[in-house]
């Protein structure tokens, strides 16, 4: 069984890579969208392997089934496939680019992981379960919880005040 | 992970697994017994009761109060996580303090509703000809 | 990680579970597409499918062979590879929320600690699916179809979000054995009359039910996001749809009426009430379809916001309050 989930875990792995290279290499906009619905489910798997089932379904609850679907609009309103995006020719210059900056990140990842004490995911989980959660926001972090629906609320009036902006302006 | 989880994620994996192979199993049959009928010119078309399709649906574009729509629907959606798991415990803090952060938090919450109904998202405007 | 072990046992019970979910999305679709045209028939004065079978009940099994055997065109103008993939997607997540559905004390294919969430977000994939067959079909009916769709089930998510939180604040658990546990002496339809109707009325809608149907309104949209659809992806948006009935009449039975609580009901029984419950609600929806008429978009999406959002709102402040004071 150990296996099983170890064959599941890889699966998740290029699940998430295949969904943003979809997204990043898409020419139609909507297959990014796709594609990025393909990662972010890809991602939601992962979450599971930290010990968290409620973030891997408040994963797939927000970001795929809302994130996405405000994207879906976003395009809907304001694109049209006509204006395909470009392809990239990949030059030498592109191709020496990707060279340099491929080893510097190398290089920079080796460094830091060298130095970093790692500590295996199994011995530092701790207790995830929702009812922690819950508690930790309403006793622990209670300031944060409320602050949580004010950063909402604004968010919320920004984009009525930004959307209906626009509309009143196009119409005049 | 523990045990108990780790069985559960097992059945959903079989079960997205076995979805995914029952949906597209008829269509393997469906390809071997299909009619070979004779393909004509317009069997391909999309249809647009009966007239020739013109441009394709992608070259148009919605209204806003769609967008408006989702946009709202995301910030409730986020709120209602953080309520989640919050009500698993309510039973657990006192009732002043539970009662008082749950009143502040919904408050909050229905101001967003109150200011989309006063900014009219809520009214469909008749569309000027 | 701590030994993790899976028995024969384990293994056995989960696909024979799996075998039971399918038996009983198909035969569920089978049975609902046969209620909807006879009753559909008898409230309109008509006699329905008489041809096949007694009574015409063998039409839903001939419609499915003959639905199977179908040519399967894919539009020209489609996009190809999505056009093909959306019937799958929208397939697969109705089956994952049986696997969590309490259908006796004893007969649940795995009862999930967050069982209740699980079904949440399983059906919010289905809306992006919905989106993406539309989508795909490259046609104004089916776009059209598709968006409405789409903003319709976001905008009655919420309402049901928040009378589900309301039931949660009196049984503190997600688990859908749990929650029917703590209806053993009075069903939560009477404790949470708010949000009971507030769920049943956002369900109608999620399923793109009638008199919320305007996803699929056959005098305006023809068929909605499954015009282009033929053979056997067509008959598979209609399974999903009719299991999607199923899923939120169960959800309402667990949460407001009381799961398999019955007389009689022993560790295996009470799946004949929790289906004699689940089966009464479908056919008030489907009664409730070929009484009421239409709705108008604006009116649809005024309801959701303008009522059914603040109206569950202050059923869940009134909760938690009432909550704390007994």
């Amino acid at each position: 069984m150990n296996l099983m989930m170890e064959v599941l875990f890889f699966g998740f792995v290029v699940l998430t890579m295949t969904g943003a290279l979809l997204a990043v290499r898409a020419k139609i906009l909507m297959h990014g969208v796709l594609g990025l619905a393909v990662s972010l489910l890809g991602v939601a798997g992962l979450y599971l392997y930290l010990g968290s089932p409620f973030l891997t379904l408040m994963q797939v609850l927000i970001y795929v089934g809302a994130i996405c679907v405000v994207l879906v609009f976003g395009i809907m309103v304001g694109y049209t496939p006509n204006e395909v995006a470009e392809k990239v020719p990949m030059g030498r210059n592109a191709l020496l680019g990707l060279l340099a900056s491929g080893s510097a990140a190398f290089f920079l990842m080796v460094m830091v992981l060298g130095r970093t004490h790692w500590v295996p995911a199994a011995h530092r989980v701790g207790d995830f379960s929702i009812e922690h959660v819950g508690e930790s926001l309403l006793l622990t972090w209670c300031l944060a919880f409320e602050m949580i629906s004010v950063v909402l609320l604004i968010a919320i009036v920004g984009a009525i005040i930004l959307a209906r902006g626009g509309r009143e302006e196009g119409s005049q | 992970m523990s045990s108990v989880l780790a069985i559960d994620y097992m059945y959903v994996m079989f079960f997205i697994f076995g979805g995914l192979l029952t949906a597209f199993l008829p269509f393997v049959i469906a390809w071997l017994i299909r009619p070979k009928t004779v393909v004509t010119n317009r069997s391909h078309q999309t249809y647009e009761c009966g007239i020739e399709p013109f441009n394709q649906m992608w070259d148009y574009r919605f209204g806003i109060s769609y967008y408006l729509y989702a946009l709202i629907f995301l910030a409730f959606d986020v709120d209602v996580l953080y309520l989640f798991p919050v009500v698993t415990v309510f039973d657990r803090v006192s009732a002043v303090r539970g009662v008082s952060e749950f009143f502040i938090f919904i408050g909050i919450l229905s101001l967003a509703v109150i200011y989309a109904w006063t900014k009219g998202v809520f009214t469909w405007e008749k569309k000027k000809a | 990680m701590d030994t993790m072990q899976m028995t024969l046992y384990d293994v056995l019970r989960m696909v024979i579970a799996f075998l039971l979910v399918i038996t009983i999305v198909f035969i569920n679709a089978l049975v609902m597409g046969y209620l909807e045209r006879k009753v559909a028939a008898k409230i309109q004065r008509r006699w329905g499918p008489m041809e096949v079978g007694l009574q015409g009940w063998l039409q839903m099994v001939l419609d499915g062979v003959k639905i199977i055997a179908k040519q399967l065109i894919v539009p020209r103008d489609a996009d190809r590879v999505v056009f093909r993939v959306a019937p799958l997607l929208s397939f697969t997540p109705v089956v994952l929320p049986f696997l969590v559905l309490p259908f006796a004390k004893n007969l649940v294919g795995r009862d999930i600690n967050l069982g209740l969430i699980f079904i949440i977000a399983v059906s919010s994939i289905n809306v992006l699916s919905i989106f993406v067959a539309g989508w795909a079909s490259n046609n104004k009916y089916s776009l059209f179809g598709a968006v409405r769709s789409v903003s319709q089930n976001i905008a009655y998510e919420i309402p049901i979000l928040l009378s589900l939180l309301s039931v949660v604040l009196i049984t503190h658990t997600y688990s859908m054995q749990g929650i029917v546990a703590a209806q053993g002496t009075v069903w939560f339809c009477l404790v949470q009359p708010v949000a009971c109707l507030i769920y049943l009325v956002s369900a109608t809608a999620e399923t793109n039910r009638a008199p919320f149907d305007l996803p699929e309104a056959e005098s305006e949209l023809t068929a909605g996001y499954h015009t282009e659809y033929s053979g056997f992806g067509f008959s598979l948006f209609m399974i999903a749809e009719y299991a999607n009935m199923f899923i939120v009449c169960a959800v309402a039975t667990v949460l407001f009426f009381g799961g398999w609580h019955g007389p009689f009901s022993g560790e295996y029984l009470g799946v004949l009430w929790f289906l004699l419950k689940v089966f009464l609600l479908m056919l008030t929806m489907i009664w409730v379809r070929w009484t009421y008429p239409r709705v108008r978009f604006d009116q649809l999406m005024n309801l959701a916001w303008k009522y059914l959002i603040p109206f569950s709102l202050v059923n869940l402040l009134l909760t938690a309050l009432i909550v704390k004071c007994i």
